[in-house]
């Protein structure tokens, strides 16, 4: 059966080659650019079909490959069989590389017939195939997720025990998504760069794209720092690991361009920017990815033993050339746009904002690089501690963080300055407020020095600002838009953009909690009671909770506060079978709207029933994950028409042949699995969508050999 | 830190395509030599540095019209330094069990297939890790084993006498005799009939042809693109 998932992967690759060449050819004869679309369509079928083979050795625990030996084992759950698929370098790469397929085919389908895009999409779906065949020839050469054993193992390895977190189960696939999601403005931006047309518009068509893979990449960011609090047991959300950052920094410039597109869309300027920042996105998510897996940098992320590294370099430095030299040859066409006609306008503020956004990217690119550069350069160890981080990203953060309320507050062109006045007084009293409030209750840090102790005072006072600016552009908003029908869409995006500003508040607030952290640690017996700020922790004992799983020491501790008993909380400390030697903390957190109540469980005693408890209290730290839910909500606010439904509907209708193909698949797939017992049997269930799925690529397979016949006929 | 010298053993049983039972194979030449083949096989990879050997069980095959035809037990070499059990395992100890068993009688040779339990250490090196595996414990399918020769071919017997099965497990017991005297090991059991020799070559057909097919689209749609701007 791996031998089968190999073959598959190696399909794969070769009808991506096809399916690349056909369309770049089909630049000039519509019908290659149709046999090269069905054999892309039958390449993402089946790189479905090689993941499905996968599920099905973690599910059956074939311990003869490799892969499921080393991060399955029978003690795991039916969800974390599943997660093993990216649970290792091998099974994310073709993870990614599937995923990667996927996005293709529905490129291929969104942009036929689509005015501005259809005449780009031979060359930007043959770069799209390009990255696919490279990521399968990784696959196949360097991280083979079906290497066989030579042997047949007793049993499995199992995941790492810090990866069996449900968080794990979906931060990594929608990284992923947000990852190759970016490869689709950066396959149309070398299109336009390549294509004879001066057409700029097709950015404009791309928001949708740039937008669903920018609100991915935030929500895996959020939900890594969600698993990182839970999991690793520091009592922290964001450590500027290297890991950590190699997401961020795409984000940063992602954020940027989806701000570069609006002054495109509304001012046809910026276009330049934005070519700019497609590359640099892709360039950065093909670097984090590079250290994520070459090794070069320690990180508690990193994939163990990944040697990845000079193959996604050779990607980064081939993407990057192309790009960027794309750019450089085209430049007339990239630079001439309208100009800035006033500095104090909102185009400036978007221009300023990009500067900021791009100088953050750089400070944390050249940072997590440091040590290596310093190793390199003058053979010392260094290490870049998030201290360091904080000093630049602090600031350059808190001017965002003003930029937001600024911009709300502007107009395009030739705003009046004293309309601007008028509309920034109010909020700047409220903001001036807060900060003088925020002062004289002790906000600022007198441990840390100069400005980074007046950093939690600037914030609040920002927040004051940030949130009237933002409260009042949104009233005026919702008004308008009430007042005025025919300017919905708009309102809606602008509605959507503003409740994304308005998470960023939520998040600023959490984050400025993060500068009040009260940290203890308690040496409790049995019945021994301690004060951890507000709180009293009696220690009721320790207790073991042993499972097929892993063994467990819990310690019970009872809560109380201001004379309120919140119950018992238990910590613990697991220690999987399958991975003796990798204890964990399984840490303990009590939410509330002003803080959290942070438990981790040292070192214990049983003999004497005495254990180490540390405690943290966390300020505000559930605005960060309230501020991530509305960062959800209000691009989908932005994303999605007002008439959506009927728009889906409209688009089946006139892609019926494309997405009809795809509904029978997928339906089908889906009740032959249910009939073949999905609840009793998923191995064989498995078999069967595999099945759905090779049908499916014959399918297209042949539907390209037939325009191939149709080619040689001469038609 | 201690080397680690490799000690390749692939033992193949080839599955049985003709009828057998108490007449020989028509092509497996048992050897009165076979130990000493052995010995002299594994001296030219092996550095001796001593071991215990506990030799637990005898082990044999009989087959009849290509399925296993009785089982008699099981064969199991365990080296251990200074312990008869392989657990706990110490930084330089290696230990093989070579384990035939759970062989059910009427199943073709080809699913009934033999177990082979490897257990080894390697030394903690360079910070590497130690890894203690238990392999296969469970039925493989279609698995042969080999004993090298001399010339290094494999004697894939196409079935055994219980004759040929006990010479056979005779010459495991003078490699269990010698390696008695084994230190630190690392012991490979290569499974003969497995894919990894297949996987590299249409691993490298994949990459040359879909660079190559690429390429040639590139350049097909190059010399349009420059006669159509002529």
């Amino acid at each position: 059966m791996n031998s089968f998932g190999q073959l598959l992967i190696c399909i794969a690759a070769l009808l991506s080659a096809a399916g690349g060449a056909f369309v770049l050819l089909g630049s000039h004869k519509p019908r290659f650019l149709e046999t090269g679309k069905n054999l892309l369509h039958a390449a993402s079928l089946a790189s479905a079909v090689s993941l499905v083979v996968l599920v099905f050795l973690l599910l059956v625990h074939d311990y003869r490959v490799v892969y499921v030996r080393d991060y399955a084992d029978r003690t795991m759950s039916l969800g974390y069989l599943f997660m093993a698929i990216w649970g290792g370098q091998e099974g994310s790469l073709l993870l990614w590389a599937a995923i990667q397929t996927w996005f293709t085919s529905a490129v291929a389908v969104w942009g036929t017939g689509r005015k501005g895009v259809d005449s780009l999409l031979p060359v930007a779906l043959c770069f799209l195939a390009m990255l696919q065949v490279f990521f399968f020839d990784l696959v196949l050469f360097h991280s083979n997720p079906f290497e066989p054993l030579g042997t047949i193992a007793a049993h499995g390895i199992g995941l790492n025990p810090l990866l069996r977190n449900p968080y794990m189960a979906i931060h990594p696939p929608t990284l992923y998504v947000g990852f190759v999601g970016f490869s689709v403005p950066t396959a149309f931006a070398i299109a336009s760069l390549v294509d004879r047309s001066p057409e700029n518009k097709w950015l404009i068509s791309l928001r949708p794209w740039i937008l669903f893979a920018w609100v991915f990449l935030s929500v895996g960011n959020i939900l890594g720092m969600i698993w990182a609090y839970e999991e690793l047991g520091w009592g922290g959300y964001w450590a500027w690991d290297p890991v950590e950052n190699a997401s961020f920094m795409p984000w940063l410039t992602g954020t940027a361009l989806v701000h570069s597109m609006m002054v495109q869309e509304r001012r046809g300027m910026f276009h330049g920017w934005s070519l700019f920042l497609v590359s640099s996105t892709f360039a950065l998510i093909v670097f984090g990815t590079f250290l994520t897996r070459s090794g070069v940098i320690q990180s508690v992320h990193a994939f163990a033993g990944a040697t990845a590294g000079p193959y996604l370099l050779g990607l980064i430095v081939a993407q990057a050339a192309l790009s960027f030299g794309l750019m450089i040859w085209r430049r007339k066409r990239t630079t001439d746009s309208p100009e800035i006609e006033q500095v104090v306008s909102k185009e400036s503020i978007f221009l300023f904002t990009n500067i900021i956004l791009i100088i953050s990217a750089l400070f944390v690119l050249l940072t997590t690089m440091s040590p290596l550069f310093a190793e390199v350069l003058m053979g010392e160890k260094v290490a870049a501690t998030p201290e360091l981080f904080n000093k630049g990203m602090v600031p350059l953060g808190l001017i965002l963080f003003a930029l937001i309320a600024i911009c709300a507050n502007i107009g395009w062109r030739k705003p009046s300055l004293s309309k601007i006045g008028n509309r920034i007084l109010f909020p700047s009293l409220i903001g001036f407020v807060c900060a003088v409030v925020a002062t004289l209750a002790g906000a600022a840090l007198s441990g840390a020095g100069g400005l980074m102790g007046y950093a939690p005072v600037v914030s609040i006072g920002l927040l004051g600002f940030v949130t009237s600016s933002l409260a009042r552009d949104m009233t005026r908003l919702i008004i308008n838009s009430m007042k005025h029908d025919r300017s919905s869409k708009t309102a809606r995006r602008r509605l959507g953009g503003q409740l994304v500003h308005l998470s960023v508040v939520l998040l600023f607030v959490g984050f400025t909690g993060s500068a009040f952290v009260e940290e203890k640690s308690l040496t409790l017996s049995l019945g021994e009671s301690a004060q951890a700020g507000d709180y009293q922790i009696t220690f009721l004992g320790l207790r073991e909770d042993n499972n097929y799983e892993r063994k467990a020491v819990m310690a019970d501790l009872e809560i109380e506060k201001s004379d309120e008993k919140l119950g018992i909380l238990s910590p613990a400390k697991h220690v999987y079978h399958s991975h003796p030697g990798q204890p964990t903390s399984e840490v303990v957190i009590r939410t509330e709207w002003t803080e959290d109540l942070f438990l981790v469980l040292g070192e214990v005693d049983m003999a004497r029933n005495a254990a180490l408890i540390k405690v943290k209290i966390n300020p505000l730290v559930v605005w960060i994950w309230l501020g991530g839910i509305l960062l959800v909500i209000g691009t989908i606010i932005a994303l999605v028409p007002p008439n959506w439904l009927g728009s889906l509907f409209s688009a089946y209708v006139a892609k019926k042949r494309y997405l009809a193909k795809v509904s029978a698949i997928i339906a089908s797939s889906v009740i032959v699995s249910v009939s073949t017992g999905f609840a009793t049997n998923l191995a064989l269930s498995m078999i069967a969508i595999a099945g759905m799925g090779l049908l499916g690529m014959l399918y297209f397979f042949g539907s390209a050999l037939c325009g191939i016949s149709r080619l040689e006929g001469g038609e | 830190m201690a080397s680690i010298a490799p000690l390749l053993l692939a033992i193949i049983f080839g599955a049985a395509s003709e009828p057998v039972g108490d007449e020989p194979a028509s092509n497996f030449q048992p050897t009165n030599d076979l130990g000493q083949v052995v010995i002299d096989r594994v001296q030219t990879v092996f550095e001796r540095k001593g071991a215990l050997v506990d030799v637990q069980q005898t082990f044999q095959l009989s087959c009849r019209g290509g399925k296993v035809f009785q089982r008699d037990s099981g064969y199991m070499i365990k080296l251990a330094r200074g312990a008869s059990e392989p657990s706990p395992m110490g930084e330089n100890d290696a230990s093989i069990e070579i384990a035939a068993d759970s062989i059910s009688v009427n199943k073709p040779i080809s699913q009934a297939g033999l177990i082979v339990s490897v257990r080894y250490n390697l030394p903690i090196r360079n910070n590497t890790v130690i890894l203690d595996q238990t392999l296969g414990t469970e039925i493989v399918e279609a698995r042969a084993f080999s004993v090298w020769t001399k010339g290094d071919v494999f004697l894939s017997g196409t079935g055994f006498t219980s004759q040929e099965t006990r010479k056979l497990a005779n010459g495991l017991e003078t490699l269990a005799i010698f390696a008695r005297n084994l230190g630190d090991g690392h012991l490979v059991v290569r499974l003969a009939g497995l894919s990894d020799g297949i996987q590299k070559p249409r691993s490298i057909f994949t990459l040359y042809a879909s660079i190559m097919i690429l390429a040639l689209g590139i350049a097909l749609w190059l010399r349009r693109e420059v006669s159509t701007r002529r």
